[in-house]
């Protein structure tokens, strides 16, 4: 089973995400920040993708996958960014930390799903 | 001809290699020939010089041998010869011997001696064992032999004679020897002479008797031994002639040796030379060899180089011209090598090629036909595509990356845009009236912001967040367009374009708005029909009797803005109420939209002062909730044939038609207020709690009164069942003013009620009656029919003897009871729980009622009547729980279930929708924040079903209800840490608080348990709102249990009695 890390700062998005992930047959590890998503992802070097919030106390999504891709452990894992606004200048700052794809907030989980089982190659 | 100038061509190569090679083996050729020259002259040399050896090794060893032999041959030759000399001899002597003549001896002895010259001593000499005697003596130093007698001392081995008559002595070393012999013998031996010394061979023989034969002596002489010898003959032959002989062989040998070594050197000599000069000779022959064989091989090869590289570069010139594009040539390379295979190639190529080209050309002047004719085709296909764009009704267009529009563009676009829009930018056309900060906008532009140059993947994710419908203001015309969105990938997969087709659907939409519209009404309508349908007629009538007034209450708490601030938590009360009842009759649609009013009033909570409260929005908000009521009941009225509202519009026509004119007569009025009187019969006419309608209702009542009007039974009995408390209340008051003559003493009263619109409207109402009669006895009919209130009774027992005009009410009243207790016999149960309650109070009021010498026999039909007029039982009203605890617990994805116990009791009708308020609160609460969900109680090993247990016990006039329910309960520790949180209780105090006193926090004004508003129980747990209800309403009081885990229990308990006099202090 692919092994999924979700940071996010809302406990309540992060359940109802994990919940969702976990049906379709996803492991799921959890995050409330970029700091902890950081040192989750080092316990967790298998995890095969990322999906991050953007905007979180501590350190943002985006700081979080640029010290992500300085891992060699991270650096082929593809991130699905959350975020309710995305200028271009987000999306080029996205693409060079290995972001994968942007959804908005709130999602359309069949989608999401979509774009997770796509992305972990099931 | 091109010539071709390759850096380095071929024929070189060949040429500088060949060369290279036959240098470098010849090279190593010439050194390997010298030094096998060299090793073939020193093993020529060796070879000579080591045969002359071996020649001269080789002759001098026949020399030795040869010498040897002839020694031998010669010493064979003097041993026969001596032998035979001596057989033949010593014959001879022994004939002499015996015939012992000496002479003859001597003479023989001399004779051979003398002929023989090699013997160069003879003897003949006797032993008899003790002397040897020598019979003849001669050598070469005594040639005259010695003289006889001389003998032989054997002690010095010396001879001793005489030679001529001198005396001689000389050693002779060989006798004792002889003497030893038995036989002949021959010994090599030196003899010292006057030439020195020299070989000799010392013969000797003895010589025994005479034998017969020579034969037989050596038989003797070797076997027996037995004749001693008589003498011995003895010879020493010289060696010199064998010694000459020798010395000659070797001499010569020696001379043939050095001659032969003589010509050996000059054999080595001559080989060395030659030698040399062979050397010299290959060498420059080997030399010669090598530059002829250079120099042909240096021509050989570039003739062969030249073969070779002649055709090859015909062979290139031709690829050349091919390459040219001259493709016919003429390959004239005829060779039987690969070259020439490659030169057939060749032919063969530039001949298919050149069919190809022919080949190419014919198809090219097809191709060129039909790109013609598909060239015409798409431009007909194109004019379709154009006419077809130009024939849509829709704006067709697609963006890039950039937003700008790009073509084709359909015509259409400009009808809609109402200007040409290939080269703008998409968020100046058709988003240039979004609400650029509203969620959806921000999201398209999201979702445009990261679908260009990505794959499929990302527009899966971002399409459903581009707008599908914009509004447009075109002319200062609001449009409604609706796009589709095509995605265009370019050959990599990544999003190029994106496609849009516009629809301007306003009128369509407005079409269809409509449609949704009446769908939606009729919508809400068939909802709450189907809502309505499931109640029955009674509970619909005190529903609208209920929430009426309270939204009317509402409307004009909400008309104060100056008191705003203060009148908030009575408007969110009578909200709540009206979503409470809401709820619990299953009239969905209202109870939500109160429940979003009353969150809104809650909200304002937090503004600071009513100047920031939109007064305006919270009215709109309140007019909306009433008006909905008012689409339920018109709805209830028209389906249901109950005519509510009607009925209150009728009553408000006659009032206005009788107040707009006064001048009409008696008989207009009575017919006015008779008309009514179907409608007063039936109990909605009384259970409808709005002020206005109260008013109306007790106007109506204090006219037929006034005016001395009889209504029918029926109306009599409802209006017993359902008088208003209210207005009991204050026509009691009011009339012990009256007494006191106080009139100034009520407006006094009325101008400190401001807040209590209700007993202000009842107290007008009540002065316009006293105002209108000067008859008491109207007054006395008025008070008389309030009798039924238990309260009222009270009062007047005890005032009994304060007033004549009360003396006269009880009377009057006694006697109107009568008569409706006689007219219906069968209500009379005595039986009735609640008539305990009267019975209870009975001894005080008949003991006071006995003064007044009232016929007995009066009293059980009008306690009879009391009771049933003023008390309903209780279990009635609770069936409604039965479906609310169902719907709501449904709603909240659990399992709940509600059991009543009791029930029987009965209460004051008055004070049964107060109860009713605090239950569905209660009950509520129970459902929403006490039962868990299925799966935390199966996980706390509880049911999955909780139950909520209502049960009603009775103690004389008092009432208890108990809720409980098996949910989690409450947590004192939660509650305090709530409090001091919220910042109404200090940590120090939460310490002292017990943990009674801490469940208790719960009755604390705006105090929550939850902090997200619920649909079901609205803010928190509305405690304080309860405990209200319970003491105002109620009079009675509230209490809290709680066994975290495993549930709570609510106990409300109140006196059955109605107590007016509370009522009367708060007004006062």
């Amino acid at each position: 089973m692919p092994k999924v890390l979700i940071v996010d700062d809302s406990d309540s998005l992060r359940s109802q995400l994990k919940k969702s992930l976990i049906t379709a047959g996803v492991d799921v590890v959890e995050a409330a920040d970029g700091v902890q998503g950081l040192s989750v992802f080092q316990a967790n070097t298998d995890v095969k993708l990322i999906i991050s919030d953007v905007n979180m106390p501590n350190m943002d999504g985006l700081t979080m996958c640029s010290k992500l891709v300085q891992l060699p452990a991270a650096k082929s894992i593809p991130i699905i960014m959350l975020t309710t606004e995305s200028d271009e200048g987000m999306k080029e700052k996205g693409k060079a930390v290995g972001v994968k794809a942007w959804v908005t907030k709130p999602y359309q989980e069949d989608k999401l799903i979509m774009a997770v089982k796509k992305l972990c190659g099931m | 001809m091109e010539t071709l100038n390759a850096k380095r061509p071929l024929k070189r190569k060949l040429i500088q290699s060949t060369l290279a090679i036959l240098l470098i083996s010849f090279s190593v050729a010439s050194v390997l020939v010298f030094i096998g020259i060299d090793k073939i002259g020193a093993g020529i040399v060796s070879l000579v010089s080591n045969r002359s050896e071996d020649t001269t090794k080789m002759l001098n060893e026949f020399s030795t041998s040869s010498t040897g032999r002839i020694r031998e041959n010669f010493t064979q030759d003097i041993r026969n010869r001596s032998l035979n000399v001596l057989k033949k001899d010593s014959g001879s002597l022994v004939q002499l011997f015996q015939d012992n003549s000496f002479l003859q001896v001597k003479e023989f002895v001399q004779n051979v001696f003398k002929d023989d010259k090699d013997i160069l001593r003879a003897a003949f000499f006797v032993y008899d064992g003790k002397q040897i005697t020598g019979w003849h003596y001669v050598d070469r130093n005594y040639p005259q032999a010695l003289d006889m007698g001389t003998e032989f001392n054997l002690k010095t081995g010396e001879w001793v004679g005489k030679y001529k008559g001198a005396k001689v002595k000389f050693e002779d070393p060989s006798v004792k020897d002889i003497i030893g012999s038995n036989g002949p013998k021959i010994v090599e031996s030196k003899l010292q002479t006057a030439d020195g010394e020299v070989e000799v061979f010392e013969t000797y023989v003895p010589v025994y008797q005479k034998f017969k034969d020579i034969k037989e002596m050596e038989t003797q002489v070797k076997s027996a031994r037995g004749k001693n010898p008589v003498g011995y003959l003895r010879y020493t032959i010289s060696l010199s002639s064998l010694q000459k002989a020798i010395k000659t062989e070797q001499e010569s040998l020696k001379k043939y040796i050095t001659d032969i070594e003589g010509g050996n050197k000059q054999t080595l000599k001559e080989t060395t030379e030659l030698g040399v000069s062979l050397k010299a000779s290959i060498l420059t022959q080997l030399g010669i060899a090598i530059f002829v064989l250079l120099f042909g091989a240096f021509f050989f090869v570039r003739y062969t180089s030249i073969k070779i590289t002649t055709p090859v570069m015909a062979l290139i010139q031709v690829a050349q011209k091919i390459s040219k594009g001259e493709y016919k040539q003429n390959i004239d390379v005829v060779t039987d090598d690969e070259v020439g295979i490659l030169a057939n190639t060749f032919k063969d190529m530039s001949s298919a090629i050149v069919k190809r080209d022919e080949e190419l050309a014919e198809l090219n002047k097809g191709l060129e036909k039909l790109v013609e004719q598909r060239t015409s085709q798409l431009a007909q296909e194109m004019k379709k595509v154009r006419n077809l764009l130009d024939s849509m009704r829709q704006s067709v267009f697609s963006i890039n990356k950039t937003g700008e529009v790009v073509e084709p563009v359909s015509k259409f676009s400009e009808t809609i845009f109402k200007t040409s829009i290939a080269g703008g930018k998409v968020t100046e056309l058709l988003y240039k009236d979004l609400d650029k900060k509203s969620e959806l906008a921000v999201a398209n532009r999201t979702a445009l912001t990261t679908v260009f140059d990505e794959d499929d993947l990302q527009w899966m994710l971002m399409e459903g967040n581009l707008l599908r419908e914009i509004p447009l203001v075109v002319d200062s015309q609001k449009r409604t367009l609706q796009v589709n969105y095509n995605p265009i990938f370019d050959e990599a997969g990544k999003l190029e374009q994106i496609m849009y087709i516009v629809e301007d659907v306003t009128e369509e939409r407005e079409l269809k708005r409509q449609i949704e519209e009446e769908r939606k009404a009729n919508q809400e309508k068939s909802q709450v029909l189907t809502e309505l349908a499931s109640q029955n007629v009674e509970d619909i009538g005190n529903f609208f009797a209920n929430v009426f007034d309270l939204a009317q209450n509402a409307k004009n708490l909400s008309q104060q803005p100056q008191s705003l601030d203060g009148n908030r938590a009575e408007i969110f009360r009578a909200l709540h109420t009206i979503k409470g009842n809401a709820k619990v009759y299953g009239f969905e649609k209202l109870g939500s939209y109160v429940h979003d009013v009353e969150q809104y009033v809650v909200g304002l909570k937090d503004k600071a002062n009513s100047e920031q409260i939109d007064c305006d929005h919270l009215q709109k908000e309140i007019l909306h909730t009433q008006r909905l009521i008012t689409q339920y009941c018109d709805i209830a009225e028209k389906v249901l044939k109950i005519p509510f509202k009607i009925k209150a519009l009728k009553i408000k026509a006659v009032h206005n038609d009788l107040m707009q004119n006064p001048e009409l007569d008696a008989a207009a009025k009575d017919r006015a207020y008779y008309s009514l009187e179907p409608f007063f019969a039936e109990s909605e006419a009384f259970t409808r709690s709005d002020a206005q309608w109260k008013k109306l209702v007790d106007w109506v009542l204090h006219e037929v009164i006034d005016r001395g009007m009889v209504f029918s039974a029926k109306f009599e009995n409802t209006y017993l069942k359902n008088c208003s408390e209210s207005f009991v209340r204050t026509v009691a008051y009011c009339e012990r003013e009256i007494n006191h003559n106080k009139d100034s003493a009520i407006i006094e009263a009325t101008k400190g009620l401001p807040a209590a619109p209700e007993l202000f409207d009842d107290l007008m109402a009540l002065r316009h009656v006293l105002e209108s009669t000067s008859s008491f006895e109207i007054k006395e009919k008025i008070v008389g029919l309030r009798f039924a209130t238990a309260d009222l009774k009270n009062l007047l027992v005890e005032n009994i003897n304060r007033s004549p005009s009360i003396y006269m009410f009880v009377i009057r009243a006694f006697e109107l009871v009568n008569t409706y207790a006689t007219n219906h016999k069968s209500i009379a149960k005595v039986t009735d729980p609640g008539f305990i309650v009267f019975e209870k109070n009975w001894d005080s009021i008949s003991g006071k009622l006995e003064k007044l010498t009232l016929p007995l026999n009066l009293w059980n039909p009008v306690k009879e009547c009391l009771v049933t007029a003023n008390y309903v039982p209780l279990r009635k009203s609770l069936a409604r729980y039965f479906p609310l605890v169902e719907l709501t617990s449904s709603k909240l994805g659990k399992k709940a279930r509600l059991i009543v116990k009791g029930g029987e009791a009965f209460v004051p009708n008055d004070k049964l929708e107060s109860l009713n308020n605090a239950l569905t609160h209660l009950i509520r609460n129970s459902v929403d924040h006490g039962i868990e969900s299925p799966e935390d109680r199966a996980r706390n090993g509880k049911a999955e079903t909780g139950s909520i247990t209502v049960a009603v016990f009775e103690a004389g006039e008092h009432v208890r209800v108990e809720i409980h329910d098996d949910g989690k309960g409450l947590s004192p520790d939660y509650l305090k840490k709530k409090a001091i949180e919220k910042g109404f209780l200090k940590p120090e105090q939460a310490a002292k608080l017990s943990d009674k006193e801490a469940i208790e926090l719960i009755f604390k004004s705006e105090f929550s348990t939850k902090d997200s508003v619920s649909d079901i129980s609205g803010r928190g747990v509305g405690m304080d709102a309860v405990k209200e209800i319970v003491a105002k309403d109620l009079g009675g009081t509230i209490s809290l249990e709680s066994k975290p885990g495993q549930g709570m229990i609510v106990t409300i308990e109140f006196s059955k009695l109605v107590h007016v006099n509370n009522h009367l202090k708060q007004v006062a």
